[in-house]
């Protein structure tokens, strides 16, 4: 039952976060707009790119030499997808802000060791196991993202609270107003793909076949595809329902 | 970074056309932005005219200040004629763009 709640997760995470961030990418490139073209590549990376390597090489029974490179291939997307995080988050959220440059600046610095340090780590390994074992510092990369998602998030939140007082005075769009929100959720369902796993990692515990976590990322796999369609590609179904909605407020 | 025009100009009026000093004028603007989630820094011609009308004038009031409605219509009129200078891009205008 977890096992195709898993799956079908893993699917609806990969398709939902691959297509909305081509069609990112796609306004990016009308927009010549940086920031476009971050969240695209961000969204197209992660979701299409690295976690299914990730997940190939942690899962897919493959030989240790070739689920090594998987991994570290995998573990590089991921690395450049998370920065892309950080960097959106500031330029956006944050722009000019010194604690906020801080904050990118020592997250991706954190990435950068993981990956570097976990890249090292598989390449020396003769062990499987290792590869998701705590031993494997690939743990600080997890830790980075972690720390990305829960802040872009937070700023999410802050914008949408911001965002709905200038609503009521008929200074921001409804759209918008929702698509901070959805943002915010974004952030927290990637958080929690990740992070049970990576408290039971941390923990010595097998993370891999934790019944828990394996819940835990398959439902907030499901809400971060559906949360990712409604903020960017939002049915016209769901447009009315928020503009009916403020409207009906106002 | 600096307040906009838009809210310095506002502040300004507030300074001239009431009993309120430089300082109480400015909290009291930075007051009403705040309840409408904008800043003094990237508060817009277009934005500091609609604070003032809905916002401002309650805060008037309530500081005592005769006939706060008219005052607010004067000075979001006059706000609205300022040209917005080019400020930078607000999380509004890239969450905006993104949805297509």
């Amino acid at each position: 039952m977890v096992d195709a709640l898993l799956l079908l997760s893993t699917v609806a995470f990969i398709v939902a976060g691959g297509v909305v961030g081509w069609r990112l990418l796609a306004l990016a490139r009308r927009t010549r707009q940086l920031t476009d073209f971050i969240i695209g590549f961000m969204l197209f990376d992660l979701s299409a790119i690295a976690y299914p390597l990730i997940v190939w090489a942690g899962v897919g029974g493959l030989p240790l030499e070739r689920a090594r490179w998987v991994g570290i291939v995998g573990s590089f997307a991921a690395t450049v997808g998370w920065a892309g995080v950080y960097v959106f988050t500031v330029r956006v959220f944050r722009p000019r802000v010194a604690w906020a440059r801080a904050l990118a600046t020592g997250g991706i610095a954190m990435l950068a060791y993981g990956f570097v340090a976990g890249a090292q780590f598989n390449l020396r390994t003769s062990d499987p196991a290792a590869l998701t074992s705590t031993a494997n510092p690939v743990y600080w990369l997890q830790a980075a993202a972690i720390l990305a998602y829960g802040w872009t998030a937070l700023e999410g939140l802050r914008c949408f609270l911001q965002a709905r007082r200038r609503l009521a005075i008929g200074l921001a769009d409804a759209l918008v107003v929702n698509r901070f929100l959805l943002w915010a959720w974004i952030g927290v369902f990637a958080l929690i793909c990740i992070a049970p796993s990576f408290v039971i990692g941390l923990r010595g515990g097998d993370y891999v076949h934790h019944t828990g976590a394996r819940l835990a990322t398959a439902l907030s796999g499901f809400a971060f595809a559906i949360a990712t369609q409604l903020a960017f590609l939002p049915p016209p179904a769901y447009r009315r329902w928020v503009n009916g909605g403020a409207r009906a407020s106002a | 970074m600096a307040d906009t025009e838009a809210f310095d100009f506002v502040c300004g009026e507030l300074e001239a056309r009431t009993s309120l000093d430089r300082l109480a004028a400015r909290g009291t603007v930075r007051i009403a932005l705040k309840q409408a989630g904008l800043d003094s820094r990237s508060a817009t011609p277009e934005q500091m005219a609609v604070v003032v009308e809905k916002l401002l004038t309650a805060e008037l009031t309530n500081r005592g200040i005769p006939d706060a409605a008219s005052l607010c219509a004067q000075i979001a009129q006059k706000a609205r004629r300022l040209q917005g200078a080019a400020s930078p891009e607000t999380p509004d205008a890239v969450f905006r763009r993104l949805g297509g």
